[in-house]
Order: C-alpha cells, then structure tokens, then sequence
C-alpha cells in the first residue's frame, strides 16, 4: 500500500488558454461581469449597464442611440 | 368542464374571475387557435373569435382544429373545440377581417393577437389604443427558430408601433409581382412571411408562452398574478442571436424591457397632447417634425 497521498493533480492553466482566448474574441476583448444574471437585468433595467451593438457590456450610456440592449430584429409570422 | 384541478391552483375567487373575463382573439391559425382553446382550458369563460380563413388541408399540420375541420371558417372549428372541453363557454364568432369588426372589441377585458402580418396588427394598436385596451402579441421567427412575445398596456410602456420598431425588421416588398419563384422567407403585402416553414411544436412553444401572459394578465391585481421580469419574452427554439453578438442556447428565452418611444407617431406625446384637447386638433408640420425628429426632403420632381 502507498503512503502517497491522494493530490489532485494540479490545475493546467495553459488549457483553458484557448478557451479564455476565444471568450475573450467574442465579448469583444472585454471580460463578462461577475455578477449574477438576476443582477445584470436589474442593473439593465435600471439602465446602468447595457450591451452595445457589438454584444459587449457597457456600464453607462454614452447616447440615446446606442442606449438599451442591442437586439437583432426579425421579420415574424404567426399563421 | 370540471376545473377541480384549476381551482385548487388559483382559488375559487380567480377561477370565477376568469369565468367571467372576456377575451378577444383576432386570427385563429397556429398560435392565435393555440392560445383560444388554451385560455378556455385555464378557465377563461367568455370569447370573441375573429378570423376570416377557412381552414385549409395545409393547415392541418399546424393547427388545432383537425382534417374534420378543413373547408370551415377557422374561427368556427376553435369556437368548437372550446365548446368541447367547455359547453357553458360564451363564444362571439366573427368570421371576417378586423377591419369589418371592429365592434367586436368592445367591452373585452383582454386582446389576444394572433394575426399573420404586420398591417393588421397596427390597426388592432389603434383600436386598443383608443379603448384604452391591453393585448398580447407574439410572433415566430423564420423557420421556427424563435419567437417571442409581449404585453402591450395602452400609454403604459410602449404601443405596437414602438415595440416593433425595436424588434421587427423593416417590412420588404413582395417579390410577388417580381415574377421570382416564391421561396421561403419572403415578405408578403401584410408584412408577413409568405411561405414559412416551421413546426407546430415551435409555434405551440411562443403560443403557450402567450397564452400565459395572457391569462396572468387577466388575474391582474390578484394574489396569483406575478409580476414578470419584463414586457418582452424572445424564446429560442434553436440556437439563436438575440441580442446582437450572442447566441442564446436552444429551449432557452431573454426577458428585455423595450421601453415607449415618446416620438412615437401612433402613441407619442404631441399627438396624445394634440387630441386630447377640446378644439379641432391642429399640428403644424414644424411641430410634428420638432417632436418626432422627422425633417423633409425636397423632391427632386419639384425641381425643374
């Protein structure tokens, strides 16, 4: 029987390099806010955050323009 | 209808809320016939049904009403079926456009919209404007992919006009008269997709989620009513952009505020200041393009 303790095998940063990377592509080089998905739709109801026509997350409104979320419209049926 | 099961749910005092609400539903084709025969099976106890097609074999696929149904007007086959789970039911059926009832909106506690196209909607803004009408609309996106939808309060968050003008695309013109083949996702007259497919179970997803809004609109100011995230749900049926940039997973929705344009032209401010005065309204072409931000352009056959 081994007297080894049973560690874990330490955490390889260098593999969530690619993943960190291409979150980071997509929100546009800005990082997620660690808040809550509850406390992000209060905070956008209370329009102090918003995400701009490029998907990335904004804390203030610059214009009334980009102000809101940023929402793809569609065409829609319903027969 | 034995609505034991309801009762227990929501109380003897809101089932009889619902017994006695009186609901409209203009368009009976997939989702507004979804949403009707949904409502009478929540309790709702009293209808207006209005819609001018007959049901055709095509629609068999995606509707209610069954092949023992093809050939009758659309409005009648759902009044049956609710009359089916609910005989006591008191049902209005107005087999015709909108246009030529438009007295069947009165007195109703709740519109549902389940009209195909863009036009029809406007005019049923208007009226629920004039009336002082709340309504429910939804819609599907092309090829089933999403849909979504929204209660409208009249001059409490925006009206159709300043909904849409957040989430619908422009409307093209019909390739029609073009003598292009039809082929799925081109836009008809009304606005509306002429060709779209699409499965009953996506359409039946925005449905339900409609007729829900509904009925927890009609228990309004009850203990069981609950106060939703926001005014606009847009579910995804597949993977789905959204919100510009992200794709929103399968089966899942966003809730999105979208707030009253004050410049809007069918609810905006300075033609709700402009009527509600007691003289004969008057808006100078200075005062509309001042409060909607609308300017002229010269015509170039006015230049000689």
């Amino acid at each position: 029987m081994s007297n080894i303790p049973n560690i874990p095998p330490a955490q390889d940063d260098a593999d969530d390099a690619p993943l960190m990377e291409e979150r980071l592509e997509r929100l546009g080089g800005e990082p997620a806010p660690a808040i809550t998905p509850e406390e992000f739709a209060r905070l956008q109801q209370a329009g102090q955050v918003h995400i701009d026509a490029q998907g990335r997350v904004r804390t203030a409104r610059r214009t009334d323009a980009e102000a809101g979320v940023s929402l793809r419209k569609r065409r829609a049926w319903y027969g | 209808m034995n609505l034991d099961r309801i009762e227990r749910l929501i109380g003897s005092d809101n089932l009889g809320l619902l017994r006695r609400k009186r609901v409209g539903v203009v368009g009976l084709g997939s989702g507004g016939g979804f949403v009707a025969l949904s409502l009478a099976m929540s309790g709702v106890g009293r209808f207006v049904l209005v819609d001018s097609d007959v049901l055709d074999a095509s629609n068999v696929a995606r509707h209610v009403a069954d092949r023992r149904d093809v050939g009758r007007p659309k409005a009648e086959a759902v009044a049956d079926l609710i009359r089916q789970r609910n005989p006591e039911a008191e049902i209005d059926v107005r087999v015709g456009r909108i246009e030529d009832h438009r007295d069947a909106l009165n007195g109703l506690d709740l519109l549902v919209c389940g009209v195909d196209g863009e036009n029809p909607k406007y005019i049923l803004n208007q009226e629920c404007l004039e009336r002082r009408l709340s309504a429910v609309y939804a819609g599907v996106y092309e090829r089933g992919e999403g849909g979504d939808a929204v209660v409208i309060r009249p001059y409490n968050g925006p009206c159709y006009a300043c909904w849409a003008g957040e989430l619908r695309e422009g409307l093209a013109l019909s390739a029609k008269d073009s003598g292009e083949e039809l082929d799925y996702g081109m836009i008809g007259e009304e606005g509306t997709l002429e060709a779209e497919p699409g499965l009953w179970l996506h359409v039946a997803r925005v449905a339900a989620a409609q007729a829900d809004l509904a009925l927890n609109e009609l228990l309004r100011g009850t203990a069981v009513y609950k106060q939703m995230p926001a005014n606009t749900v847009i579910m995804a049926n597949s993977a789905l952009e959204i919100l510009t940039g992200q794709i929103t997973p399968p089966h899942s929705a966003l809730w999105v505020d979208v707030a009253r344009n004050p410049h809007c032209l069918v609810c905006g401010e300075a033609l709700r200041n402009t009527l509600s005065t007691d003289a004969q309204p008057v808006l100078s072409l200075d005062d509309l393009m001042s409060e909607t931000g609308l300017s002229l352009q010269e015509s170039s056959e006015d230049t000689p």
